[in-house]
């Protein structure tokens, strides 16, 4: 049996025209149907040539139920009609047969297409996929073909920085990620060479002399700032009369000053509070803005620190072009600086910003990334071990992590117990995670550090059982302590849960607690921890007073310990001010053994800074002076 | 279902409750059920929008933290610490901090962010267009996927096609998004090199100048198509990421939706007329069972907003995500919440464009 119908297309359900309604006879099984899909105009003109048309239209309107059946006759007629020449026709079988298609094509004349209900939804799945797959492939192709015929720029180094810079402003600017840009950009008056910090050498400084407080310096002549403004003493005045006023970044190691006097165009005079030792060695991280550029751009009295903010115009090796908030910041080689560029410097870096340390170390891996700070060690260490890249190793570190005892809160304000867990702690445990790469810290300064006593001072070891014994002396008992570790870091939280499970072995139940660093720096600076976890590193090239001023004297905000003894900042005061080496080097060994022996501090680990560098990049070396600094005019880029 | 969501009908239950001068203020409206169905919804949009950022605003602060140590950096003094303290106003007391900031809120300032020194719509106005894109692009591979999988293994759902399509979209499920990625960036950009590791473009490319912030439809405009091509090699695996880990909830509720139209009488009368089944499949199946599926894909727009920030970290795409993500880890409250508020926007406007659809697809809700 044949007959006609359609489906609505508006309302998805189904109108049957020309066929009379009855219920099924039995089951599913449906009569053949020929389909019509074109328009109701287009239906109803051909069912008009079919006899009693209108009777047939009429009841199933009403209706509107899916199964049919139709007049004798009527099928027929209709079929002639479909069947005529030009006119789309398809044919449906029952659906408890199997396709004839030699059917079809006996009735069409043609093969039957678009009806099999499986495999041609199938067929269009497929070829939608392979559609996509092709569009995906042209993508990768032109992706790949574009990277071949347009190759890195020859000298352009691309750095994954670990953070976006808040500010550019040489002022203001104390994170890796904001020097990374500033000391590349910015010249200060004197720096240091990395194999040897104790000795400060000339920069835009040429000389200088030191009598009591006052210092004098010479200005190097014909050096401009990237703007063309010639470089001045009036720059160096206005830069660190800025500089103090702000009093924000590394303000610090230059609050020695009372004040800056212009002597002559090359020449100022710098008078310190009390005489300062290290005032060369600290301007060392100083950059030189121009006068003009905080003259020209200030806004009320903001000393031009909204247009520092995201501008820069120094002196220095680079230039700063651009900054694609929350992507990278591109500087370009400075043809005008006065320095030396080693040989194939990068003429171009981009510093892109990749928090996440993995992405880091793939991007490294796979070449995206020229250089990458902050790469796990375990990365680094594998990285190393590929074809293409060799392993960069320094001193930089101080410690990491330091564990700081909080001495104004039971029962870490006692000193036998605070023993007790400087002694129980594994210091092993730390070179075994490090992977070897560690020194067991004997104090605060690192043996490599200028003037650092720590290669005559006493090892600290695990020693179980003096731990007891200071445990016992304690009179406490086997009371628990809370640590706050910033979660950030992967080295702080083993140097927590070593610290856990070394008390452990006393009894003592630590509490480790991870939270970002500006919670836990809080919890411990608001007495709500025994215990708080950091690291200890310096921007000075040879002042220890600038470790002993920010985590050791009175107040300081990262005297997290909460140490205070007038006597230690008594003598931190004397070892600025004294001139003679041996002298100096002597009160700073007093300072060293003061600060151990108060057991407010375990040193656990001292591991050397390890970079993974690719073999086509030399002329790097860790800066024993900086967080993650890098001097990208000292590097070489040989492809 | 379809006859639960009738949003245009509703207004005349809440009438009565309603106080005379808004009765007669509203009447107007009320006389257009579509008109009034929009302004309810966006009233309440601002209600949940003011008592989202109220609580967001002491959620945030309820964690004693200390932004400005952050911002100082390291070795800071404490006269440092203080002075960032003063001048971002974190001195002053929370009540004090509250009205400040949802003062400003009404006037449409979102507050300066502690991490970037910027106005946070300035951070908003250069994060989200990547965000949008991202967000964008992983919603048209996901609802094309989902859909065209769904109608296919409701057809195969006991074959192997199906099977291995349902163990593979519930593996994307089961794993969590940042793995995924991590694994995308393994395959196809370490050990194949066809995609790149991450970001919006190469990491020397310069953007096409900015009309909408897309980097795909702004480099068609400028006729840049190399930079398009970076664009969208850039944009392949993060959506993979994101849509992979959506996958099976949008591809099982198609395909259940589509398996109970299948077994309906219309279908079958559709065979016995002989229309092709893709046709039935898309023109006539799909268009019924679109209601339950327009329903969960609302649904998992949200959920795809919450992902963007973790698959944002991973392939370091520059969106609010990532924003998000820096903001989160030193409490710059400012951010955080703007980032709450806009997520809410965009998933209370999904919510609406949702019952929107509703009654744009099917002539039963539209008419009530």
């Amino acid at each position: 049996m044949i007959c006609a119908g359609r489906i609505d297309r508006r309302f998805a359900y189904t109108s049957v025209l020309g066929c009379e309604l009855t219920p099924p006879p039995h089951g599913d099984a449906l009569p053949q149907v020929l389909l019509s899909d074109r328009s109701d105009a287009d239906l109803e003109r051909d069912l008009s040539r079919v006899n009693r048309l209108e009777t047939f239209t009429a009841r199933i309107a009403t209706a509107g139920a899916a199964h049919v059946s139709c007049e004798p006759g009527f099928s027929e007629e209709l079929m002639r009609i479909r069947s005529e020449p030009g006119r789309p026709t398809t044919i449906a079988r029952p659906l408890n047969q199997p396709h004839d298609n030699r059917r079809t094509k006996r009735m069409t004349g043609k093969r039957m297409t678009g009806l099999a209900p499986f495999g041609s939804l199938r067929t269009r799945a497929l070829a939608l996929a392979a559609g996509f797959g092709t569009a995906l492939l042209s993508i990768v192709a032109f992706s790949a073909g574009a990277q071949a015929a347009n190759p890195r720029a020859q000298r352009a180094l691309v750095f994954a920085d670990a953070g976006e810079p808040s500010t550019i402003d040489p002022a203001i600017a104390n994170v890796n990620q904001e020097q990374h840009v500033t000391w590349n950009v910015y010249d200060p008056l004197t720096t240091y060479a990395f194999n040897q910090p104790g000795v400060i050498r000339p920069w835009l400084a040429t000389g200088w002399t030191t009598k009591g407080t006052v210092w004098t310096f010479q200005l190097r002549k014909g050096v401009t700032f990237q703007d063309g403004q010639p470089f001045t003493a009036a720059d160096v005045k206005a830069s660190l009369d800025r500089m103090l006023k702000i009093n924000q970044g590394t303000a610090y190691l230059i609050s020695a000053i009372k004040n800056v006097s212009v002597l002559g165009p090359y020449t100022v005079q710098i008078t310190t509070k009390t005489p300062n030792v290290f005032l060369a060695a600290n301007l060392s991280h100083i950059g030189i803005v121009s006068a003009s550029d905080i003259e020209k751009h200030a806004k009320g009295d903001d000393l031009a620190q909204g247009w520092f903010q995201s501008h820069a115009d120094g002196t220095g090796p680079y230039k700063f072009v651009s900054w694609q908030k929350g992507n990278k910041i591109v500087l370009v080689r400075n043809a005008h600086w006065w320095g030396p560029f080693a040989p194939n410097a990068p003429d171009e870096v981009v510093d892109q910003f990749v928090p996440d340390g993995a992405t880091r170390a793939r991007g490294l891996e796979g070449h995206t990334y020229d250089f990458a700070d902050f790469v796990p060690v375990d990365d680094v260490l594998r990285i190393v071990k590929k074809p293409g890249f060799h392993l960069v190793s320094g001193n930089q570190l101080f410690t990491w992590p330091a564990i700081y005892l909080n001495m104004q809160m039971a029962p870490t304000d006692n000193a036998d117990f605070r023993k007790a867990l400087v002694d129980a702690f594994d210091y092993n445990a730390e070179t075994v995670f490090y992977k070897g790469y560690n020194t067991v810290p004997r104090g605060p300064l690192p043996s490599w550090f200028p003037g650092s006593p720590e290669s005559s001072s006493p090892p600290i070891t695990q020693n179980l059982t003096a731990a007891k014994q200071a445990l016992d002396a304690s009179k406490l008992g086997k009371p628990g302590i809370t640590c706050w570790v910033p979660s950030a870091y992967p080295e702080f939280a083993f140097g927590a849960t070593n610290l856990q499970s070394s008390a452990q072995q006393l009894g003592i139940t630590v509490n480790v607690r991870s939270a970002p660093f500006v919670q836990a720096i809080n919890a411990i600076k608001n007495n709500q921890a025994q215990c708080f976890v950091l690291g200890e590193a310096i921007l000075s090239p040879s002042d220890p007073t600038a470790l002993f001023a920010s985590h050791e004297t009175t107040g300081a905000y990262y005297n997290t310990e909460h140490y205070a003894n007038p006597a230690f900042d008594q003598l931190v005061s004397q070892i600025s001010e004294t001139f003679d080496p041996q002298q100096r080097e002597a009160l700073v060994k007093r300072a060293f053994a003061m600060v151990v022996d108060s057991h407010a501090i375990i040193w656990t680990a001292r591991p050397p800074t390890l970079y993974a560098v690719p073999n086509d990049i030399t002329g790097f070396e860790v800066d024993p002076a900086s967080y993650t600094g890098i001097r990208f005019w000292e590097l070489s880029i040989s492809r | 279902m379809t006859e639960a969501r009738r949003p245009f009908a509703t207004s005349a239950v809440a009438a009565p409750l309603r106080p005379g001068w808004l009765r007669r203020a509203t009447a107007g409206v009320r006389r257009q059920p579509a008109a009034w169905f929009l302004a309810r919804r966006f009233a309440w949009s601002l209600v949940v929008l003011f008592v989202l950022a109220t609580i967001t605003f002491v959620l945030a602060r309820i964690v004693p933290a200390d932004p400005a140590a952050f911002l100082a950096g390291q070795n800071a003094s404490q006269a440092a610490i203080t002075s960032i303290r003063h001048e971002y106003g974190l001195d002053k007391p929370l009540d004090i901090q509250y009205i400040n900031y949802m003062s400003g809120l009404l006037r449409g300032n979102l507050g300066i962010s502690i991490r970037t020194r910027d106005p946070v719509a300035s951070d908003m106005a250069s994060y989200l267009p990547a965000t949008l894109e991202l967000l964008f692009a992983s919603f048209f591979v996901y609802v094309t996927a989902s859909l065209l999988l769904g109608i296919t293994t409701a057809y195969h759902a006991r074959g192997p096609f199906g099977v291995v399509v349902k163990l593979l979209t519930m593996a994307g499920t089961a794993l969590p998004v940042f793995w995924i990625g991590a694994v995308l960036q393994l395959v196809f950009f370490y050990r194949l090199g066809w995609f790149p590791l991450g970001g919006r473009l190469g990491e020397l490319a310069t953007p096409p100048p900015q009309v909408t912030g897309f980097y795909t439809i702004d480099s068609i405009l400028a006729g840049q198509w190399s930079t398009f091509v970076d664009a969208v090699a850039h944009l392949v695996l993060p959506s993979a990421a994101i849509v992979l880990s959506l996958l099976a909830v949008g591809m099982r509720q198609t395909q259940a939706a589509v398996m109970q139209e299948l077994g309906r009488h219309y279908v079958r009368t559709a065979r016995g007329k002989g229309m092709s089944e893709p046709r039935i499949a898309l023109k006539h199946v799909l268009r019924n069972a679109l209601n339950p599926i327009l329903t969960v894909t609302g649904v998992q727009f949200g959920y795809m907003v919450s992902w963007v920030i973790l698959v944002e970290v991973v392939f370091n795409w520059p969106g609010i995500g990532l924003y998000a993500y820096q903001s989160f880890q030193v409490f710059d409250y400012a951010p955080i919440i703007a980032v709450t508020l806009i997520a809410t926007v965009v998933f209370l406007a999904v919510n609406l464009l949702t019952d929107i659809a509703y009654a744009v697809l099917d002539p039963r809700v539209r008419r009530g």
